[in-house]
């Protein structure tokens, strides 16, 4: 039994089935990202003044990654181009540029942006007394005039909504690089040699005694009595990098036994200021929650497309090229519309994601 | 598979088609089977059955509500053992008495199984599969894999539900709707397991709508216009769009739901939640119930025409075929088909008007709402209109079609006053919703499923199921329909509830005495037991059902051809059962799809295929 117009487009609608197939479920998929798009608005526009932690991406690996899917979309119509023009070599060729460009997108992803946000953690403070004794400690008295204008800059310099966020609800973000227990001060490197999945975690004031998620950094954190973190606060709060890993900051420390050579890099927090410290993870907040769930479903699309790129570098592939080019190439030009779809939804992501 | 033909593949070509298939194992011909028939009947079985599983589910719920606190006769005690016990490890049906927790998962998977694993398997996917291709004069479905694809996700997807009765803590509680916070904060892990079953059950549900429009489109036989195409045909397509269309932004909620339970993120959940404990949630905030609410009623309304489209296309078929007359307006419900598809992707919020809406919000949905209910009544009205001077057949899939229409028309009528934000102050989430969306779906939907069922068997197995025992099931199932879902109305009007455990006892004037306002009468309460014996005579009427379909696969009366109805559709000039790449040479279509009784012909009816047609047809 055949299936008509399998490759041979059908005279009245012009189409062979793959096409208008592809075409069908490329609506769906709009109408899918097009929900998560639309939470996103909504969510946005509802936040409160300082909860939306935009701007805290690395624009310029994301630019990277967008110009290496725009590359995909072009060699991966040159792969198509070279089928058409009855070019096996070339075909596999331009294929396997697309499939390295794309398993380039995920690996920065999956190996860099991901993890270094895992690995990154803000604190937000009991009271806004606590808060400031933090921020005297190493910005000196006029921090509230410095924070002022930062915190303008980052969140809504049009409007001054600054006054209507509390100093202890303003997260101080940085690297965990150390800790104080009762035995003293310890390097974090060496207390936790976890992965950096596990090193994503959320800690409450009031969860103290609770532990919920089994075998995460939270858990090494609560149990080992920690009595103090240092952190290394980043560029992302402080835009003059001179306060942040110069070694140069001072803090108030009477227990100060540690072997460090040049002293602390990072400020210390004691356990009763915090009331959240999270990681850069889903949970952190709405912003990372659909950060990470539009951006994760558009690498397993991506998974998906190489998947199938690569299917069709398989000696099966050539065998059926051999047997029915046309439908072969017509698999190539689907493969391609998805693909490029895949794309125009990064071109949406970028923007909202890391720049807007 | 690999090369191409035209599509008038010679007669030899097929027969070498069916010899490849009969020489198939098992296994392949009748399990990971791609071709749609096959296909089409495995989505019927898988739908037919969980219809069953989810109406026994509402009887041991309708028990407790006529007796509230008493043990389920006979099946308690299986119950108290079986199911899954909560997270203290204590049974959920302790003595055999359905606990509140138990009551809320029976529930939320009755609605569940109904809609996702019931209706839509049996009305679209199976008839679609089965008939569209037939009817259109198509070899297959246009992506045959991807069709048995689509059927296995949407098995994977009923085993995690089915599965999630038996983890501890039992299955979802949060309502078919899974609203959030509620959806989001519940403990125990029947929600998640639901999730991840809706993830798969949407995935099958949109392969299976690009493989129908693509079949559509691409896979009509010549001569098969788009205006000559059945009803049910026109029927299935813009279903299959209502599901491409809308799904997915439900599959997207779904997994923003999944983030807030695994990955404790805020979607849904504002900033201020509190738990039971009393003590602030450990989450972010900064989210909104209220997106969950939209993301899931732009699927929901939009899922309420996918239920009963696909029952108005059936029940088209077998309304021409029974009145021996076209159908009345042909061209007016194709257009008001595609109105409807259309316009129910604008009238969601209607299902929100108590969520605080402003009144500009409120009033356009109820625009919107009541100018939707204009191509319904036109659907309606044209299938009346075909009734008029016909000559009626009353046999069994013309009886439960008959039905469909003034039973439709009431579920349609008591929709109104729930589409005024005003009365649906006063109606929401009480047993007058139950009753109006069980009048459309139950007698409704699935009296047109019946209908296709008795209509479509013969094609299927080559022989008739039972007139008598189909007419017993028929009068069986009006009556007791009407004796369960007619008191609905009047116990909603009264402001009974709809998700109480007890059915209302806690707020009975036997029991308040000192009420003044807002209690129930003791007949509004006593309704709850004659509604609930209604529930088990219609079970027992519904085993008529399943043994005159089994009994009728084998020892059914044999039909005398392949057209046992005297039909003018395509299906019927297929051999029966059809064989695999069904006719043995490709059909080319002649004329419209309801030539009956057209004067001068020399039968009552002129198939789509017939050459030589009277003048001026």
């Amino acid at each position: 039994m055949e299936i008509p117009y399998n490759s041979k487009p059908r005279p009245d609608t012009g189409l062979y089935n793959g096409k208008a197939g592809i075409w069908i479920f490329l609506a769906s998929e709009i109408m899918l990202f097009g929900g998560v798009f639309s939470a996103y608005v909504l969510l946005r526009v509802g936040a409160e003044p300082g909860t939306w932690s935009m701007g805290l991406m690395n624009k310029w690996v994301g630019a990277f990654n967008t110009l290496i899917l725009i590359a995909s979309s072009a060699t991966i119509v040159l792969a198509w181009v070279s089928l058409k023009l009855k070019d096996w070599a070339g075909f596999r060729k331009w294929k396997w540029a697309t499939v390295v460009f794309a398993a380039t997108f995920l690996i920065v992803k999956w190996s860099y942006e991901w993890p270094a946000k895992f690995t990154h953690y803000d604190v937000k403070f009991v009271s806004n007394e606590a808060a400031a004794d933090v921020y005297r400690g190493f910005m000196g008295s006029d921090f509230q005039e410095k924070q002022k204008e930062i915190w303008q800059k980052r969140y809504d310099p049009k409007k001054d909504t600054f006054k209507d966020v509390k100093l202890k609800d303003m997260p101080l973000d940085g690297h965990i690089v150390g800790y104080w227990d009762k035995k003293g001060y310890h390097d974090v490197g060496s207390a936790f040699g976890l992965s950096f999945w596990s090193h994503a975690f959320v800690w409450r004031y009031d969860e103290r005694n609770v532990s919920k998620r089994k075998g995460s950094y939270r858990d090494t954190f609560m149990e080992k009595d920690i009595v103090a973190i240092e952190l290394a606060p980043t560029h992302g709060v402080w835009p003059d990098r001179k306060h942040a890993s110069t070694g140069k900051i001072q803090y108030a420390s009477a227990s100060d036994d540690h072997a460090h050579g040049g002293g602390h890099h990072g400020v210390r927090i004691e356990k009763d200021q915090i009331s959240r410290l999270s990681s850069y993870e889903p949970a952190h907040s709405t912003f990372f929650a659909t950060y990470y769930t539009l951006t994760g479903l558009h690498a397993l699309h991506v998974l998906g497309g190489i998947l199938v790129m690569l299917y069709h570098l398989l000696p099966i592939s050539r065998r059926m090229y051999e047997r029915d080019p046309e439908r072969f190439t017509n698999r190539i030009e689907i493969t391609g519309l998805f693909w490029h779809f895949v794309d125009l939804v990064w071109i949406f992501l970028f923007p909202i994601l890391y720049l807007l | 598979m690999e090369t191409t033909t035209k599509p008038d593949v010679t007669h030899e070509d097929h027969h070498d088609a069916h010899d490849d298939h009969s020489g198939q194992h098992f296994l392949t011909k009748y399990v990971f089977s791609s071709d749609h028939k096959v296909i089409g009947i495995q989505y019927g079985i898988t739908g037919l059955l969980f219809l069953l599983f989810g109406f026994t589910l509402i009887m041991a719920m309708r028990w407790q509500i006529a007796k509230p606190g008493e043990p389920i006769p006979i099946m308690g005690a299986v119950l108290e053992h079986v199911y899954a016990h909560n997270n203290a490890g204590e049974p959920v049906f302790k003595d055999g008495i359905m606990s509140s927790d138990a009551y809320n998962q029976f529930g939320a998977m009755h609605g569940t199984i109904m809609v996702f694993m019931g209706i839509v398997p049996l009305a679209f996917a199976a008839f679609g599969n089965y008939v569209v291709p037939l009817q259109i004069g198509a070899p297959d479905m246009a992506f045959p894999r991807v069709n048995m694809a689509s059927y296995w996700a949407l098995f994977s997807g009923c085993v995690v539900m089915t599965v999630s009765f038996f983890i501890p803590g039992g299955s979802a509680q949060a309502g078919w709707t899974s609203y959030s916070p509620l959806a989001s904060v519940i403990p125990t892990d029947g929600q998640t397991y639901w999730l991840i079953g809706m993830v798969l059950l949407i995935t099958s549900s949109l392969l299976g709508a690009v493989n129908f429009i693509v079949t559509i489109i691409q896979l009509r036989a010549p001569g098969m216009t788009w205006f000559r195409m059945p009803f049910f045909v026109w029927a299935q397509f813009v279903t299959a769009f209502l599901l491409l269309l809308a799904f997915p932004p439900l599959e997207a909620a779904g997994i923003m739901q999944l983030m807030d339970r695994v990955c404790d993120t805020s979607f849904f959940l504002p900033t201020g939640v509190f738990d039971s404990g009393a003590t602030s949630m450990a989450i972010s905030g900064g989210g909104s119930p209220l997106l969950w609410q939209h993301l899931f009623w732009f699927l929901g309304h939009p899922e309420v025409y996918v239920l009963i489209l696909p029952a108005i296309g059936i029940v088209t078929e077998v309304v021409a075929n029974n009145t021996r007359r076209p159908v009345w307006g042909y061209k007016f419900m194709v257009g008001s088909l595609l109105v409807l598809g259309f316009l129910s992707f604008i009238v969601w919020a209607h299902h929100m008007y108590l969520t605080g809406m402003s009144a500009k919000v409120a009033t356009f949905f109820q625009t919107t709402t009541m100018i939707i209910s204009i191509p319904s009544v036109i659907l309606l009205t044209c299938l009346f209109m075909t009734l008029w001077k016909g000559s009626i057949r009353f046999n069994t899939p013309s009886m439960f079609a008959l039905a469909f229409l003034p039973m439709f028309g009431i579920g349609g009528l008591t929709g109104l006053p729930l589409g005024f934000n005003f009365t649906d102050l006063h109606l929401h989430d009480s047993y007058y919703v139950i009753a109006h969306f069980h009048y459309v779906v139950a007698p409704g939907t699935i009296f047109g499923l019946f209908a296709g069922v008795y209509y479509w068997f013969p094609k299927m197995t080559g022989r008739r199921m039972n007139e008598y025992w189909g007419k017993v099931h028929f009068w069986g199932s009006l009556i007791f329909m009407n004796i369960i879902f007619m008191p609905m109305f009047l116990q909603g009007f009264a402001g009974l509830g709809r998700r109480m455990s007890d059915g209302g006892a806690t707020y009975s004037l036997l029991q308040n005495p000192d009420l003044t306002s807002g209690g129930l009468s003791d007949f509004i309460i006593g309704l709850n037991g004659y509604i609930s014996l209604g529930a088990f005579g219609m079970f027992l009427i519904q085993l008529v059902f399943v043994i005159n379909f089994f009994y009728s696969i084998r020892n059914g009366e044999k039909v005398d051809s392949d057209n046992p109805w005297q039909s003018t559709t395509l299906e019927w000039q297929a051999p029966t059962p059809p064989p695999h790449g069904n006719f043995p040479k490709q059909p080319i279509v002649y004329g419209d799809p309801y030539e009956y009784s057209v004067p001068g012909a020399a039968k009552d009816f002129i198939p789509q295929t017939q050459k030589k047609r009277p003048q001026g047809v």
